[in-house]
Parts: C-alpha cells; structure tokens; sequence
C-alpha cells in the first residue's frame, strides 16, 4: 500500500462487543482475543459467533482478520487449530499469530489462509522477518521495543506488510495464570471477570493496566503529534489498541485518527492540537510515544517543530 | 567464577561475550577471556558455551555473525540463542554449530520446538512454567534435547514476554565495538530493572482495590527458586541439562550451588532419595537463605538504578 491509501485497524473481543461499536472508521477489524481462552463469549473461541462476526464486519466491505491465542501450552493446540479453521472456513481475510508453533500449524494445515505475525511474537531484526517471508507471512507487527527506525527498517527492508501502533495501551507482558484471579483474595476457580473493569497498578512515577494475563501500560501510546513523521517513513497500516475500553474509545479515537491521517497526507499543514484534546478525554494516565523515539516506553516527546 | 563452576562439578558453563547476553557488561567476558575459559574449559574435558540470548538490533547481526564463527575457530562448544532470524542465519552459515534456545524465547509447546528445531536448534532451555507432565511430551514427541533450569527465578510474565523495564527507564548506548548495549531491555541485553519488585497499589477498581492489595503491596512476583523435589522425575525422563543460573551470585555461593545439585544428582543416580535425607534438606534451607540475601541486595540495587 503506497502513497495516500491507508489500513487502520482496531481489535473487538466479543459479537456485543461488535455490535454496540461504531466501526465505521476502520478499514479492518481484528476480531478476538490472543490473550486468555476463558474471556467470555472471546471470538476466538467461540465458532458460531466468530461467523456471525466475520458476516457483520464483511457486509459493511471492510476486511476481518481473527486472532488466535498467543501462549499456547500443548494442551491449547487443538483449540488453536479449531480457530484456524473456524476463521479459514468463515472467509477470514486472515489470521494473527504471536507463536511460532501456530504458525507452523497455520502454514501446514491451512496454507490459503492468510497470516499476520503480532508483536508479542518478538519480531526484532529483519533476519527474522525475511525467514517469515520464507515461511509465507503476509503482514508483521514489530516487537513494541522497537524504534520507529527499526521498524522503517523493517518495512523497508522485508517486503512484507507493516503493522504499527498509532494509538493504545501497550502489551508489556502476559502471564501463564490470570493475574486478576491471581492476586484477588477471593481464592474461587471461577472467572471474576475482573478484567472488564478499570484496574490499575501505581509504583512511584509508574503506572500499568492490569487485564487477566497481560499487563498494559498505564499510558496511553499516542502518535498524533508525529503522525506525519510517521507517514514519511512509509508505514500505511495502523493500529488502534482498544483492549477493554469503552465502545466510544474505539469509535472516537479511530475517527479522530482517520481524519488526522488524511489531514497529514493531503496537506503540508497538519497541526495535531485539535485531534489531541479530544483523544486527551480517553487517557486518564496520560500518554506516551512507546520505544518509537529510543527512549523509555513511558516517554513523552515532543515533536521538533 | 568458572574454575569454581568446574571444580564443583559443572560439566558445562555457559559465558556472555560481552554485549550479547541478558546481563550487563560486568558479568560478560571479552573475546581474550572466552577463549582462555575455552582453554581451561577442555584441559579439564568440560565444554565452554557462549550465550547469544538477545533481540540484537539488525545492523548487529553481522557482527554476531563474526563473533560466532570466530568462537567456532576457538573452540566454543555451543551457542545459546533467541532471535529466531539470526538462529536461522547461523544454522544456515555454519551448519555444524550446535544451537541451544534460549529461556528467553519461552518455546511453550511441541510445534513451537519443531519450528525451532527445522531453523537450527538442537536443545531448547524451557520456560519453568512448564509441568513435569508437559516436559516429557516434549521430550517424548519432539526432536529437541531439553535444559531444565533447576535454580532460576519465575518472572510474574513469561520470559522474554516482559518489557516492563524498559517501559520504566530506557536508553541506548553503543560500546567501542558498535553493539548497543540498550539499557534497561533484558531482552535485547540490557539488564532488567526488575520493577515487579517494586512495592504497588492498586487502583481504579473499588473491589479489585480491596482484594488485591495485599497480594501486589510487596510486589508483583518474580521469585528465585530452587526445584529439588523434582531432581529424580527429570532423571528418569531423561532431560539432557539441568542448568543453575547463577552469573550475578557470589562465586562462594555458585560453588556451594553447583555442589549441591551435583550431589543430590549423585544420591539419585545411586537409587537414594534426596528429599527424604535431613541433611540434604538442611543444606539446601541454608542456600535459600543465602541465595535471597544476595538476590535482595542486589534487586534494591537495580530498583535504586531504575529510579534515578
């Protein structure tokens, strides 16, 4: 994708989910989620709602990519694979792998079906993004440590599909166990479903988002000031991180950065203030630009101008 | 600290060349030493690793790449890696060199070892979240030898699934031979923080507040451990290493360490059982302690650091 086209992207775990969200201003839609085969009613585990959900996206001629389970152990494999061919079977236009032996069970058994590579599958180095060339990989998602360099690197360098974060709480770790049923002194079996609401971790001048298995950034990664830096080197397929936030999140944020994109790409004037006061609504922490500049994830810099 | 690992009846020591494994420079060696350990390494008939165990940056695998086949030329037994590109590359490059995956990729389950070993890998170093049942289907369905850590530390996320660190303080920094040291990222070398020990509250949420702050008020998790109990089910399953982690402890405490995995290992092999002997049990409550104390200050030292 060159010059003014553009993919942005967002993730809905779930078909009420996707329902109740105005999707209007995305291209794509990652439906399910990586992170925890227990979330209730995840896409990713649940076939007849992941053909519904395909449909619905489908219909309003966007595409819809499912994603599969990021830390699979050898007892999730089979479910894996059934969302493999749940997503190869509903006309998915392809799915996200964040392990290297998913991959290697997509790519056997499912070798039409399209596959993007996420960040938690530790995409480092362009040698490891030219061997996924090899294995058949369409799009990547670097590792969140990388510079905005790195990355042009990659894109540059690779020939594959791109993917950056333009907006969104980072992925900073994920667990074996919940971590929410985990630390809860309520000792039950049973999903709390702890994760659905706000919990945040604070230590000195540090804060995270706690969400079962993953551990998010307190910030939230903003690049609208840097959109157009970001536009010149070359990367078009962007992503919207809205992992548990509210329906008006994805539908506003997307909005504002679909608008801001195009601003950027059609006019030598782009000032990002406006678009930043009402993203700053969303954002209680704050927010950062991630590694894009070297520098802390939790950073933030300014541009130049 | 090698000779000591040997004379304690180490089989195998594993050395960072320095830049290019999971901790900082002082507890990394230069060319010159690898080579002089490799020397004392084989006159005692024991092997000399080297770890590669980090998400280089891409300009850096070239470098890597020269390091490497200089360590072959020297004798260095094998390499202990991460990044599956620069595995692919030195597998493609010098297909005899023997190839370890690193803990730091958390290989989780047998495709995933598959995957590894068609790129080059011939032993995988696996997550300690993984059961003693899991263990011997990998060891059972899949082409890879398999490197237990006995004495390590279980992060509250899976390793090399972590920038929490980095997230909290960052920099970059380039040594005199070029390679970035990236401070703060254990994953591409430089060292961890560890900022799950910090001490946390919890906030947003009113009932999640309340249950959980007991359990985060000390930290996150992030524990050192020592498996013992579980020395005889390896044995039997045949696990090909059993491996101590050690580099950042005192070269008193890695001998005692190393010695006492020896003999528990010996008391197996010789049909005893070691968690019911007193002796043993005494010996390893004493190592605890003082592999804590050692940890301890040593994490207040990071958490200082990460803070200034």
């Amino acid at each position: 994708m060159k010059g003014k086209m553009f993919e942005l992207n967002t993730s809905v775990f779930t078909l009420k989910e996707l329902k109740n969200t105005d999707i209007s201003s995305y291209d794509a839609i990652y439906l399910g989620d990586s992170f925890c085969r227990q979330y209730k009613d995840n896409l990713s585990e649940n076939c007849k709602d992941l053909k519904t959900a395909i449909r619905i996206v489908k219909d309003k001629g966007k595409k819809v990519f499912v994603s599969t389970y990021a830390v699979p152990r050898n007892a999730d494999l089979k479910g894996v694979e059934k969302t493999l061919f749940n997503a190869a079977k509903s006309g998915a236009d392809a799915v996200e792998i964040q392990n290297y032996g998913v991959l290697r069970i997509s790519r056997r058994e499912f070798p039409e079906l399209p596959v993007h590579i996420g960040s938690l599958a530790n995409i480092y180095t362009v040698a490891t993004a030219l061997k996924l060339k090899e294995d058949g990989v369409k799009r990547i998602k670097g590792n969140y440590e990388l510079c905005l360099d790195e990355l042009a690197e990659l894109n540059n360098s690779a020939g594959l599909e791109t993917e950056v974060l333009l907006h969104g709480k980072m992925i900073l770790g994920i667990s074996e166990e919940c971590l929410t049923k985990k630390w809860s002194n309520k000792k039950t079996k049973a999903c709390q479903d702890f994760c659905r609401r706000n919990n945040y971790l604070s230590s000195k001048k540090l804060v995270l988002n706690n969400f079962g298995r993953v551990t998010l950034s307190g910030k939230d990664m903003c690049t609208i000031e840097h959109l157009p830096l970001i536009l010149d080197k070359g990367f078009r397929f962007f992503r919207i991180e809205s992992f548990r936030e509210s329906r008006d999140y994805a539908a506003q944020v997307g909005n504002i950065y679909r608008n801001a994109i195009i601003e950027a790409l059609e006019s030598r004037k782009y000032s990002y203030k406006k678009y930043l006061l009402g993203l700053k609504n969303f954002s209680p922490i704050g927010f950062c630009n991630g590694y894009y500049f070297a520098r802390s994830g939790q950073d933030y810099i300014h541009s130049k101008k | 600290m090698l000779e000591a690992a040997f004379s304690s009846g180490a089989d195998a020591v594993y050395v960072g060349p320095l830049g290019w494994s999971r901790r900082r420079a002082r507890f990394e060696l230069d060319d010159c030493d690898i080579e002089k350990a490799v020397g004392i390494a084989h006159s005692q008939g024991k092997l000399l690793r080297t770890a590669f165990n980090t998400f280089p940056a891409s300009p850096e695998i070239s470098l890597g790449l020269k390091k490497i086949e200089k360590f072959l030329k020297i004798g260095v037994d094998s390499f202990i890696m991460t990044d599956p590109g620069f595995i692919y590359l030195v597998h493609k490059n010098f297909p005899h060199a023997q190839i370890h995956l690193s803990v730091g990729a958390s290989a989780l389950n047998k495709e995933e070892f598959d995957y590894y070993h068609k790129i080059g890998v011939s032993a995988v170093a696996v997550p300690c979240e993984l059961t003693i049942k899991e263990l011997k289907d990998l060891k059972e369905n899949t082409r890879c030898g398999i490197e237990v850590l006995v004495h390590a530390n279980r992060d509250y996320t899976y390793l090399g699934r972590c920038t929490m660190s980095s997230y909290s303080c960052h920099s970059w920094a380039k040594d005199k031979n070029n390679k970035n040291q990236f401070y703060g990222s254990p994953n591409r070398g430089g060292l961890c923080y560890r900022i799950c020990k910090l001490q946390w509250d919890p906030l947003g949420d009113k009932q999640w507040s309340r249950d959980c702050r007991s359990s985060v008020k000390n930290g996150l998790g992030n524990n050192a451990y020592f498996l013992f109990q579980d020395i005889p089910d390896y044995i039997k399953m045949n696990v090909d290493w059993l491996k101590v982690q050690g580099r950042e402890y005192s070269i008193p405490l890695v001998k005692e360490i190393i010695s006492f995995y020896r003999e528990t290992m010996d008391m197996v092999f010789g049909g005893g059982s070691p968690s019911k002997d007193k002796t043993i049990c005494r010996r390893l409550s004493r190592l605890v302690s003082w592999r804590d104390k050692e940890r301890n200050s040593m994490t207040n030292q990071l958490l200082k650091e990460s803070c200034n």
